[in-house]
């Protein structure tokens, strides 16, 4: 079963779908080398419904259009995920917060979750002081 | 306990209620149903015929129950009761509370009984500081069950109430019209139930999903006393003492959800039972030989939580070991930073200093391997992020300038940093202790590096840089006319000069050159810092000293048992067994459960140790440092697939038997009897404020 999806973000080529193409093109993620696993991410935009099956395996990332399988699954609004992907919304605040459902493998949610950036705002701030510190 | 107050847990989850118990909370009042940092009922209080019950007696079962009794009557003098009340209450996902009530005459007797209920949903941190919700509270009835709910925006939290027999139930509580029988009883079961995030969680595998009866936690803890080595002794109050600090240990254990079925040790019961960094690390290495499973589950959960990003608000960095961690309304809508905070600059490199000793004592080099890449990110963040004035030193200074903590070491009050004259040091600030645990981490990253990465030149690089910073640390910091390390460098690189406790951590460290040792250990010994019951947190003398300051006076039991092992480290074992004493002696006087600080007071002043007042109790590392001590009195060291037993033990204590410790080894016994007079050892040194600088000791690193 392959549906296929067409919701409008993922013909947009949003802050998601940049983010899911540099992972997967990146080869090796480290942070996941330890990590094996399926997780099913469900985004939401008004009606429709996006489905993403991220396979993790062993720091290889391959991102299939999927509405089924996973071992964990995190499901919330696309706007909210393309935040986060951005590092413009924090992941653990939003969960908190009920804006994001999870379920099945945690562990997997939070490996997952940590390759989320940080504020743009907050590396620049290291830079000014790298330089400072340089002088 | 001495509060009035009555405390039961399991996990994130615990009641605070009167010796009634009652609960009837204000916005600032501590009492209530909390769970993940969130209150659940500020309101639960029992009346029969309209008039509130007297205690007779509260009987603490276990840590998870308590079984309060009752009679109805006026609180001024008890009357021979017709009626008793029997109300008894088990944590577990909420509560489950049982009432009987018994009727001890020949006549038939006709009974409302009514439970006001009510809940604020205040965040813990609202609590601490009187702050206003900012959502809405909404209440609905259905035939047998309340629900209580509250709402901001996506924000959701309710508490629902159920009885299984029949009642009223309105928007405020639960009315029961009952009879009972002449010498009959009568009996309701009530269940509060809490929601949120955190508990819907569908997580596999968990125990929180299903439902955890108090007799299944009783077999729980039952199994974690008998893992447990044996201690034999002819010392009561020790045995007393081991005995406590392992129930305690027991009830400060939670799940952090990603870790399903596996226990770490939170901080300190009631308000902080969350994942922190530093008291979470400190806690397993006390605990290292007697329960080793909860390092192998605080190393999982940190590392798995470890910082990837910069983030100002969080204070965090890549590689870094997070602070504290908290789950209600607060750090939701980033009111507050914990979620979580990473503002510690200790946590990081204790994390690689827990890693190594967990190895050296288990032999688990797997775990060692699977964390290699979140260890030497630990390792790479003290020299890439941490040396905030590129001197070559760990600093702190908080970037989010509002919820941040301004004291990112263990002594985290406002005023525990500070020149002898009273005056504060600016920021970036670099504390000693923080040197010295940078230079452990290097020391024993190098170690896994040779012995389980396989990267040799990686061994030798941290090797090199460990040297460097002995070499420089012991130049920069030492004060030379006060034979002594400064507390920090300032923002100029200047010390902050006052005579601390901080300096036995330098110790166990082992970054103090062996030639300034002696000076140290009769500084720590000296009765400026030392009280007769153990190290002071800053000397007599010292502008801020103030027996009962915070950071500044006080004796910290957990301090103590770091610093004791820290002069055994350097083979002062006299000291450190008069350490060992002072402590032991000291939980004597709290039934065995040592507070988190007591009053710097001279002990032959007041006799007895002066608790501080927190409002936590158990603390974990106060209840770790008993554990800690009777390694370092038994002199237990792993030395490859053996464990050194070189005992140390004061002669009041007299004879010490552990059995039973588990390791790489298996299971070893050790013995040891007391020898060491350690009445002569405090004369010895009183009087003495430093020495001359030659040892004849060696360290035994």
């Amino acid at each position: 079963m392959e549906p296929v999806d067409k919701s409008a973000g993922a013909l947009n080529g949003d802050a998601t779908d940049n983010y899911f193409r540099e992972l997967v093109a990146a080869g090796e993620e480290p942070l996941l080398r330890e990590t094996v696993g399926t997780l099913l991410i469900n985004l939401v935009e008004g009606e429709q419904t996006s489905h993403s099956l991220v396979k993790i395996d062993k720091g290889k990332v391959a991102v299939l259009r999927r509405a089924s399988g996973g071992e964990a699954i995190i499901q919330c609004e696309r706007d909210l995920f393309n935040k986060m992907v951005e590092g413009r919304k924090n992941a653990m605040a939003a969960l908190l917060r009920g804006e994001i459902s999870l379920g099945g493998n945690l562990a997997l949610v939070s490996a997952f979750v940590r390759l989320f950036p940080g504020p743009l705002q907050s590396q620049k701030t290291f830079m000014e002081r790298e330089i400072k510190r340089s002088r | 306990m001495n509060d009035g107050l009555v405390k039961i847990l399991d996990g994130n989850t615990f009641v605070v209620s009167d010796a009634c118990g009652d609960i009837e909370a204000s916005m600032t009042d501590p009492t209530g149903l909390f769970s993940y940092d969130t209150r659940f009922l500020s309101k639960w209080v029992l009346n029969v015929n309209g008039q509130r019950l007297n205690a007779l007696s509260t009987d603490d079962l276990q840590y998870f129950e308590t079984r309060f009794f009752l009679v109805p009557g006026t609180g001024t003098v008890y009357v021979d009761a017709d009626l008793s009340v029997i109300r008894s209450r088990a944590v577990a996902n909420g509560f489950s509370e049982s009432l009987v009530i018994l009727n001890h005459s020949s006549e038939q007797v006709e009974l409302s009984v009514r439970i006001d209920i009510d809940c604020d949903f205040a965040d813990l941190f609202e609590v601490k500081d009187a702050l206003k919700k900012k959502g809405r509270y909404g209440r609905s009835v259905d035939d047998q069950a309340l629900l209580l709910h509250y709402q901001r925006e996506t924000f959701l939290r309710s508490t629902r109430i159920s009885s299984n027999v029949a009642c009223q139930v309105d928007e405020h509580g639960m009315s029961f019209d009952v009879r009972v029988e002449p010498h009959g009883r009568w009996t309701v079961e009530l269940r509060v139930e809490v929601s949120s995030p955190m508990v819907e969680l569908p997580i596999r595998g968990s125990s929180q999903k299903t439902q955890r009866s108090a007799a299944t936690l009783a077999r729980n803890l039952d199994t974690w006393i008998e893992s447990a080595p044996r201690l034999e002794s002819d010392s009561d109050p020790l045995k007393i003492t081991y005995k406590r600090s392992l129930i305690d240990l027991a009830a400060l254990r939670f799940e952090a959800p990603i870790l399903p079925r596996q226990h770490l040790p939170a901080a300190g019961l009631p308000w902080f039972m969350t994942l922190f960094g530093r008291d979470s690390i400190l806690t397993s290495l006390q605990a290292l030989p007697f329960a080793p499973d909860l390092a192998a589950t605080t190393l999982r959960a940190l590392g798995a939580w470890q910082g990837t990003s910069l983030d100002d608000f969080r204070d965090e960095d890549p590689g870094r070991i997070l602070h504290e961690m908290r789950y209600g309304e607060l750090s939701a809508f980033e009111e507050r930073p914990q979620s979580p905070y990473y503002g510690s600059a200790d946590a990081t490199p204790l994390y690689v200093v827990l890693m190594d000793e967990y190895e050296k004592w288990t032999g688990d080099s797997k775990l060692v391997k699977r964390l290699e890449l979140e260890t030497r990110a630990a390792l790479k963040w003290i020299d890439k992020y941490a040396d905030l004035q590129g001197n070559g030193y760990v600093s702190y200074e908080r970037r989010n300038e509002k919820t941040g903590l301004e004291n990112q070491c263990w002594k985290d009050s406002w005023d525990s940093i500070s020149y002898k004259d009273g005056n504060l040091p600016g920021f970036p600030r670099a504390t000693c202790e923080l040197q010295g645990y940078a230079y452990d981490a290097k020391i024993r990253g190098a170690r896994l590096a040779r012995m389980i990465w396989h990267d040799l030149a990686y061994a030798e690089e941290l090797e090199r840089e460990a040297a460097d910073l002995k070499r420089r640390f012991n130049r920069d910091f030492w004060i030379d006319d006060g034979k002594y390390f400064a507390i920090a460098l300032d923002e100029e690189g200047r010390h902050v000069d006052t005579l601390t406790s901080n300096i036995g951590h330098l110790l166990w460290s082992g970054i103090v050159d062996k030639s300034k040792a002696k000076a140290i250990a009769s500084h720590l010994m000296g009765p400026r810092l030392f009280s007769g019951w153990g190290v002071r947190t800053l000397a007599v003398g010292e502008s801020r000293f103030n027996p009962i300051g915070y950071h500044v006076g006080t004796v910290w039991p957990f301090d103590n048992s770091f610093i004791a092992w820290g002069l055994r480290r350097y083979g002062f074992k006299e000291e450190a067994a008069r350490i060992a004493e002072g402590i032991l002696a000291a939980a004597q006087f709290f039934d065995g459960r040592l507070p988190e600080a007591f009053g710097g007071y001279e002990r032959s002043m007041t006799r007895y140790p002066v608790q501080y007042p927190t409002a936590c109790s158990p603390q974990a590392w106060s209840t770790g440092a008993p554990l800690l001590l009777l390694r370092t009195l038994l002199g237990l060291e792993p030395v490859g697939d053996h464990l050194l037993v070189d005992p140390g033990l004061p002669d009041s204590i007299g004879r010490v038997e552990l059995l039973d410790i588990p390791g790489r080894w298996g299971k070893i016994d050790a013995f040891g009897r007391g020898r060491i007079d350690t009445d002569r050892t405090a004369r010895r040194f009183r009087g003495k404020t430093s020495s001359t600088s030659s040892s004849a000791r060696h360290p035994r690193s």
